[in-house]
């Protein structure tokens, strides 16, 4: 598929490496002549200096031939026009738009309207404090994934000091009498992903992601030794920027008290006008007098929001110290993550993943149903459904061979009885499949999983 | 950090490509009961040992090429190609000893075309087959091939691309580089075709219409006569091998956008395109006048100078008459053309019309910049500002080029070549000309210079080539610095 990109920042290049490595045509158009020059040297792509709003520089990238149009500039003006033109001078079918203004559900009408037709609108705040709240309450849990409608669970966990689990092998797990249907499904050691066999032992600072029906969630979280989900009833947040407000706008609803720390008075105002119960302080969040001013010991959770990676990140350790019982951080620069996880922030968020994985959801849509990409690049949860005829199916799972890397976690038959396979497991086709495994084998096995794969890319 | 293993590995993926391709010439030679068998037997199995050597002793998994990287594997590929292409040439008897076949491999494959031999004929008919390969292979370049076909070449692809292809921009024909590298490579093949069904229509006998034709789209300039083109008396071959050589002297991307895209207008109004037709049409013109003086016959007088002309400013180096007889002020002409060249993106040497133009403009704006102090005037090409970088670049190769022009001029003089026959050496090896002006004319050789006179005019063409930063950077401190 020929596909053109606007806007060649992370997000366009996370999605642009992913779309050539699944042999995809991808033309990136990027105002900056020194990204281009970088790009040229990253990616596998034709690089077209230019503004993605301009009608020209959109031809000069091949509008006519392009059949899919993803605009992720850092401008949402941008974005729409870039859109607008496609529309009047091109065929292109489909077209993705990233959009950050908090009207983005005024612009819905207007988008999916005729004038533009796109398919997609992502906001990524939104999307991001969606996937924030699920774990605001569950303190030992750094992120909760739904799979099949939420009958299937993916939670990532952080191995900690005094967890009984460390040192133990998935053997000795395996004899402890777990609930029965869960399964370790990967673990992240630094910057190795590692898909654990009987031997492997879990270590302290180890990032575990778990995948288990919805039913035996509770099970799973005591045989962790995690504490449960208790009711949340005081939350801070750090940094008054878009996705602050939207998730403190929807903890009010919850009816928890929140308190939000922003520094610039102006906006301070601003923010007062928009929410009902929440409390915002004028003060620097990042403060330790500050924090134990406002009365820290005990809250639920603090939630650095702001724009900055490294305030976020110290922000939330010294709230861990002063008492949070959980602390998230938004943490953009993705090589910071695995040094931040063993720093001991329970959950962090990147809102260019999550806008990445919504992309390529997207793309992909048709025989995939989701992708979650899990830590950087480096490893992928999938779902979706077999179909008849594929290299895997009707085979027992411990014959079909599945790469080093790889592992299904889920396999949910269309009765809805979800099984947390074996080895001796059979997938048949309409069963739905959810597995993980490294970046660079999500091709090969997508093609093992549904049959005609290749032929209908090509 | 190089990662010699990766390059070296790589490198040895390129012998033996070379080597398959002396394959092919042992075929031949094999069919033909030909005298250069023996020669071109051992140096495939040479070519094959080196090749298979170095892949198997730098096995390692494939990994992506840096900058650095991909500027090394660059100068060791073709440097490697100027050693395994002599091979067969040094087996044979006729050449003296290895600075020679050296010098003739060298400049086969930067499609020079100087010679050092006096009787092109008495070669076995294999080598000259050879000779004219080497020619093509390097006319679109080694490793712009083995993008197109090696997968291993994946993102650092780029990196080699701009390394060796002459003036390239950042523009590529489609998203995927390998598919850039082949589509250039089939459109080469295509014009190949095409010249030698015309040429063995225009009464060629095929074996020599293939040699011709690898040379003329090469723009190299190796013949299989003593006197080049002359030798046929045909002007029918001649206009064929104009044609030709016009075509070659073009940006290939300029012909995917009228043969592939179909787009003639980018075609004709690309500035380059244009000032490349208004310069060599000048050229003739003026050729033809100081010609006519002293030739009876108008027309033929035009098919002389225009032979010469196109000839010289692509690069290509074949001569249809002794240009060394001419008028003082056509030969000057004729060596200015040397260091105008061809398009950029095309397979012939020199500094690249399109350099020369914009070189114009920066002089012009300089005249205008004198006049309007205050005011700020972008240089402009094709309907787009330059970016001063690429300006400053520009003007940093000119420098370079002249710079190295003149070294080896002085090395020339220094070796006791007389000066008028260094320059134009210096420069026909270069620009990847061939047959220079005075004692290395077209009716003369390279054989009669110096050994280490060779070497550096070797050193020469390479460096024009690969437009001098890619060989020359590796003389550099920084570039060995961690």
């Amino acid at each position: 598929m020929r596909i053109l990109i606007l806007g060649g920042g992370a997000v366009g290049t996370l999605v642009a490496r992913r779309l050539i490595r699944e042999k995809n045509e991808v033309t990136i158009v990027e105002g900056s002549e020194e990204r281009c020059v970088e790009l040229e040297e990253i990616l596998d792509a034709k690089i077209i200096r230019g503004s993605a709003s301009s009608i020209r520089v959109l031809k000069k990238a091949g509008l006519g031939e392009a059949e899919m149009l993803i605009a992720v500039t850092n401008s949402d003006e941008a974005n729409l026009l870039g859109c607008l033109i496609a529309q009047v001078h091109s065929e292109i079918k489909i077209k993705v738009a990233r959009l950050r203004t908090h009207e983005v559900d005024h612009w819905q009408s207007v988008c999916s309207s005729e004038i533009l037709n796109i398919d997609l609108v992502i906001h990524p705040d939104r999307e991001t404090a969606d996937r924030i709240l699920r774990v605001v309450g569950l303190p030992g849990i750094s992120e909760i994934l739904d799979f099949a409608e939420g009958r299937v669970k993916l939670i990532g966990t952080n191995v900690t000091q005094d967890s009984w689990v460390v040192g133990k092998s998935m053997a000795d797990l395996e004899k402890s009498g777990p609930p029965k249907n869960s399964l370790v499904a990967m673990v992240f050691r630094g910057q190795k992903v590692i898909v654990p066999r009987g031997e492997d032992r879990l270590r302290v600072g180890d990032h575990v992601y778990i995948v288990l029906p919805a039913d035996k969630m509770s099970e799973t979280l005591e045989f962790m030794g995690i504490p449960e989900a208790s009711r949340v009833k005081r939350v801070f947040i750090l940094g008054g920027k878009q996705i602050g407000i939207e998730v403190a706008l929807q903890l009010e609803e919850m009816g928890v008290q929140v308190k939000l720390f922003e520094r610039d008075l102006a906006r301070c105002e601003k923010i007062s006008g928009l929410v009902e119960t929440t409390v915002v302080v004028h003060a620097d969040g990042s403060d330790q007098q500050t924090l134990a001013d406002e009365n820290i010991e005990g809250i639920d959770a603090f939630l650095a929001l702001t724009g900055d990676d490294e305030e976020n990140i110290i922000a939330s350790l010294l709230a861990k110290r002063v008492g949070a019982r959980k602390a998230i951080a938004l943490v953009n620069r993705l090589d910071f993550v695995p040094m931040a996880q063993l720093l001991g922030i329970n959950s962090i968020f990147s809102s260019r993943l999550v806008v990445v994985d919504r992309i390529l959801q997207f793309v992909r849509k048709g025989h995939v149903l989701s992708v979650t990409t899990l830590r950087e690049e480096e490893a992928e949860a999938i779902e979706l459904v077999a179909t008849p005829g594929a290299r895997f199916l009707g085979k027992q799972l411990k014959d079909v061979h599945l790469p080093r890397g790889a592992i299904v976690g889920a396999i949910v038959r269309p009765s809805g009885k979800v099984i947390i396979p074996r080895g001796n497991a059979i997938i048949q086709a309409g069963d739905r499949v959810i597995f993980f495994c490294l970046e660079h084998l999500v091709p090969e096995l997508e093609s093992a999983f549904i049959a005609d794969l290749g032929r209908e890319k090509a | 950090m190089i990662g010699w293993r990766n390059i070296l590995q790589i490198a040895g993926y390129f012998i033996l490509a070379l080597a398959a391709s002396l394959g092919l010439v042992v075929l031949f030679a094999l069919f033909n009961d030909d005298a250069g068998f023996d020669a071109l037997v051992l140096a495939t199995l040479i070519a094959v040992g080196l090749g298979g050597f170095l892949c198997l002793a730098c096995r390692c998994s494939p990994r992506q090429i840096s900058n650095r990287e991909g500027i090394l594997l660059v100068v060791i590929t073709w440097v490697a190609a100027g050693l395994v292409g002599a091979l067969p040439f040094y087996f044979s008897a006729h050449f003296g000893n290895f600075t020679d076949a050296f010098f003739e491999s060298i400049s086969g494959f930067t499609t020079t075309g100087a010679t050092i031999l006096e009787d092109i004929e008495a070669l076995p008919r294999s080598l000259l087959l050879w000779r004219s390969l080497t020619h093509w292979i390097g006319g679109m370049g080694i490793i712009l091939l083995g993008i197109a076909i090696l997968p291993l070449l994946g993102t650092g692809g780029m990196e080699l691309y701009r390394a060796e292809f002459s003036g390239a921009s950042s523009e590529r024909l489609t998203p995927r580089i390998a598919e850039t590298a082949l589509a250039l490579w089939k459109l080469y093949l295509a014009f190949s075709v095409a010249e030698f069904l015309a040429l063995w229509a225009a009464g060629m006998d095929y074996f020599d219409a293939i040699c011709h034709t690898f040379s003329t789209m090469a723009t190299g300039g190796f013949s299989t006569r003593n006197a080049s083109i002359e030798s046929f008396s045909s002007p029918a071959i001649e206009f064929i091998i104009i044609f030709f050589m016009v075509v070659a002297g073009i940006n290939f991307t300029q012909h995917y956008r009228l043969l592939m895209e179909r787009r003639p207008r980018a075609f004709f109004t690309d500035y380059e395109t244009r000032f490349y037709f208004v310069l060599l049409a000048a050229a003739t013109a003026a050729v033809t006048l100081t010609l006519n003086l002293s030739s009876p016959n108008f027309f033929e007088a035009i098919r002389v100078a225009l032979f010469q002309v196109v000839s010289i400013m692509t690069g290509t180096g074949f001569s249809s008459a002794d240009f060394g007889l001419w008028s003082p002020f056509a030969q000057l002409l004729l060596l200015a053309l040397m260091f105008v060249g061809g398009c950029t993106g095309s397979t012939t040497g020199g500094m690249k019309v399109a350099r020369i133009f914009l070189l114009f403009r920066v002089v012009a704006r300089e005249f205008r910049r004198i006049v309007e102090r205050r005011g700020i005037f972008a240089i402009r090409f094709n309907r787009e500002a330059v970016s001063e970088s690429t300006v400053q670049s520009l003007l940093n190769l000119v420098y370079i080029a002249f710079l190295i022009n003149f070294a080896a001029c002085m090395a020339l003089t220094a070796l006791g070549v007389d000066v008028f026959t260094a320059i134009s050496a210096v420069a026909a090896s270069m620009f990847n000309i061939g047959p220079g002006l005075g004692k290395v004319g077209p009716s003369e050789t390279y054989g009669h210079l110096p050994h280490l006179a060779k070497w550096v005019l070797s050193f020469c063409m390479l460096a024009g080539r690969l437009e001098y930063y890619t060989l020359l950077v590796l003389f550099t401190g920084a570039f060995w610095r961690k």
